[in-house]
């Protein structure tokens, strides 16, 4: 199994990334997402690597932390 | 496959005996030790070991209890039932169970046995004739514990956690045919045995030398891999001898008619500005010169490079800012050569996320003015082999980088670690009762990745603000760790010497009556405090590892181990605990 990485906006939901419990990233406009990361199998990248608000972008073979900066993202500023 | 030589197992044996007797007066608390491969499983039900490095870990097993079972739970009969029909359920001899389903209707035995909230229960027993299954919950026939578990043929064996006072346990078998269930045993599994119940959120397991890892990249004797994208070359996979003498070096073939330098280039993401060493081991072949450079493009005076003679031995010359080049034979014509440098501040102040490049020339070249070479050929090219980029100035032994977590080196003992991943990766105990106590003695050996950001290695509750413990590695940068102690305040000593990608094993005593907050780094007292932790004991919570809560602050780093105490511990014991984590680690 390849490292698979998916940002999920949060108006959308997908069955690898838990509602509850996966962390939340932000794109350069703000955007949220909730995102998860690792070994999974049967999940193919999207054409477009760069997170967006209107679709579930997925990136493979790829360190989960580098897809997330491929991705555009970034942890939020919350100061926690 | 990964080689290692396990240097560390007797050692470890007898270390082992300490940390057990750490809980020998019933003290409260918990043991992880990832380099104990057998008490980690893929599932959280110990269907599956873990047995390979880059297979997630969903259960880890507390040894703080010595992992012996409890008491036979199965003593008397079943309770036996049908759905109707024709399907049958008996149990003949005493303690086997007989089960025929009529295609429809289910054959049941059920069985309830006093429980606890929180204690973990393995069952065993032998199916033979047809394979059955089994749901486990609070009542007879509930699923809400084990939602259908299917049984195969032979010795089965799972676990599971109580969420009531009385656990019912089912078999049941809907087809008609019979399965004949003997054997059959239930014993708690004591201790507070840590879980990920979302798959993605499993941290990995993997291998690292002792020592630590120091070779920030990957796929290191494999130029081939996708991970490294080729510049105008081509690359043959294990073409030739290495240094090694296995046949694993790689031959990197500048492509036909191209007459600029070369590369296999392997990306990073990292742009701290950071003192770095980059090596590789080179052979000349048809040509005879390679070169190292971080940056890309061309010309090559544009980035920190050095330029080697493979025939001669020698540097032919170097260029950028604060580098430093070297060339040293290792034997059969093979070199490993290093390039020291910075990476940084660019014209925006900044660092440079510089990429290694291992690169090969043809005969004639220039570095300081416009390129003058040989159109390549297609065929001619040198030999490549293990690529290293660490940090330093220094060029350390060398270490094997399949995967990130797979890792090892020459000489040193290959250890078992777990590797969250930074994002989302966490795992939960069941609640522990620490409110008898408060005072705590906590050992963790890790290797942090980044000091990019905060993230929770252990903590006591879901972000609670009394009656805890919490180690952050790191806190909100600069600080390298910090350890809070609180009753009904909390007070916290903290350190910014010790920076990411160096192995450290802590040590964090807190004392809430006695107003001691102390955290030892490698052995030494790296920061404590005395002010008020207020009143009360440590609180009956969950202990989370690798993430606040299972939500937030995730932790990046290599895990090599966790003693957590609930009490206060002497000189000899901490001395005797931190030399077993190091045992396990190398830190120091």
């Amino acid at each position: 199994m390849e490292i698979t990485t998916i940002a999920c906006p949060i108006s959308m939901a997908h069955p690898e990334v838990d509602q509850d419990t996966a962390p939340i990233w932000v794109d350069a406009v703000g955007n949220q997402y909730r995102v998860a990361s690792g070994p999974m199998e049967g999940h193919s990248p999207t054409e477009s690597p760069t997170a967006s608000p209107d679709q579930i972008t997925v990136i493979t073979g790829m360190d989960g932390i580098v897809a997330l900066a491929v991705m555009g993202l970034k942890v939020p500023d919350d100061g926690q | 496959m990964f080689i290692g030589i396990n240097m560390g197992i007797v050692g470890s044996l007898m270390g082992s005996a300490s940390i057990l007797a750490l809980f020998a007066s019933g003290e409260v608390g918990v043991w992880f030790e990832p380099n104990d491969i057998k008490t980690l499983y893929q599932d959280i039900n110990a269907l599956t070991q873990v047995t390979a490095p880059g297979q997630t870990v969903g259960l880890m097993l507390d040894k703080s209890k010595g992992l012996v079972p409890g008491p036979e739970l199965v003593t008397s009969p079943w309770t036996l039932s049908t759905a109707g029909g024709t399907s049958t359920a008996t149990e003949s001899p005493s303690g086997t169970l007989n089960l025929t389903g009529d295609g429809t209707n289910q054959a049941r035995a059920d069985y309830s046995f006093p429980s606890a909230l929180g204690k973990t229960y393995r069952i065993t027993c032998t199916v033979s004739g047809a394979i059955a299954s089994t749901v486990v919950g609070p009542s007879q026939g509930s699923n809400l514990i084990v939602n259908s578990i299917a049984l195969a043929l032979g010795v089965n064996s799972y676990v599971f956690t109580a969420t009531t006072a009385t656990t019912w346990f089912r078999f049941f078998k809907s087809a008609a045919t019979l399965s004949v269930i003997s054997n059959i045993s239930i014993k708690e599994l004591p201790g507070y045995h840590a879980v990920q119940t979302t798959a993605a959120q499993r941290p990995t397991y993997g291998v690292i030398p002792y020592g630590g890892v120091r070779n920030l990249l990957t796929y290191t004797e494999q130029f081939d891999n996708a991970g490294w994208s080729k510049n105008n070359a081509t690359v043959v996979a294990n073409f030739a001898v290495d240094p090694n003498g296995d046949m694993t070096a790689e031959k990197l073939i500048p492509n036909s008619g191209i007459n600029i330098s070369t590369t296999a280039v392997f990306m990073l993401a990292s742009q701290t500005i950071e003192t770095r060493t980059l090596t590789a081991f080179m052979k000349k072949a048809e040509y005879s010169k390679g070169f190292l450079r971080v940056g890309g493009g061309s010309p090559l005076n544009a980035a920190p490079t050095a330029v080697y003679d493979l025939a001669s031995g020698t540097v032919l010359s170097s260029q950028g800012t604060s580098v430093t080049a070297s060339i040293s034979p290792v034997g059969s014509g093979w070199y490993r050569c290093s390039l020291t440098y910075k990476n940084g501040p660019n014209a925006a102040g900044t660092g440079q996320a510089y990429a290694p490049n291992v690169g090969a020339v043809s005969d004639i070249y220039s570095v300081t003015s416009a390129e003058v070479l040989t159109t390549a050929n297609g065929t001619s090219g040198i030999l490549i082999w293990g690529a290293q980029l660490e940090l330093g100035s220094t060029a350390t032994s060398y270490q094997k980088v399949v995967s990130k977590y797979e890792v090892t080196e020459a000489g040193k003992a290959s250890l078992g670690v777990l590797y969250p991943d930074g994002i989302d990766d966490g795992m939960v105990t069941p609640s522990i009762n620490f409110s008898g106590t408060d005072k705590v003695t906590i050992w963790a050996g890790l290797q942090k990745m980044s000091d990019a950001a905060r993230g929770m290695l252990v903590e006591l509750g879901p972000s609670i603000t009394s009656a805890a413990f919490q180690i952050n590695a790191p806190n909100n940068p600069p600080t390298s760790y910090l350890f809070a102690s609180y009753g009904s305040l909390q007070t916290s000593s903290s350190t910014s010497a010790y920076p990411a990608l160096t192995p450290h094993v802590l040590t964090a005593i807190g004392d809430i009556s006695g107003d001691v907050a102390t955290l030892m780094v490698n052995n030494v007292v790296a920061a404590t405090s005395a002010a008020d932790q207020g009143t009360g004991n440590y609180s009956n919570n969950p202990i989370y590892l690798f993430r606040r809560g299972g939500a937030s602050l995730p932790y990046n780093g290599v895990f090599t181990g966790l003693i957590v105490r609930g009490a206060q511990s002497s000189a000899a014991q901490i001395s005797n605990a931190n030399a077993f984590m190091n045992s396990e680690l190398g830190a120091y």
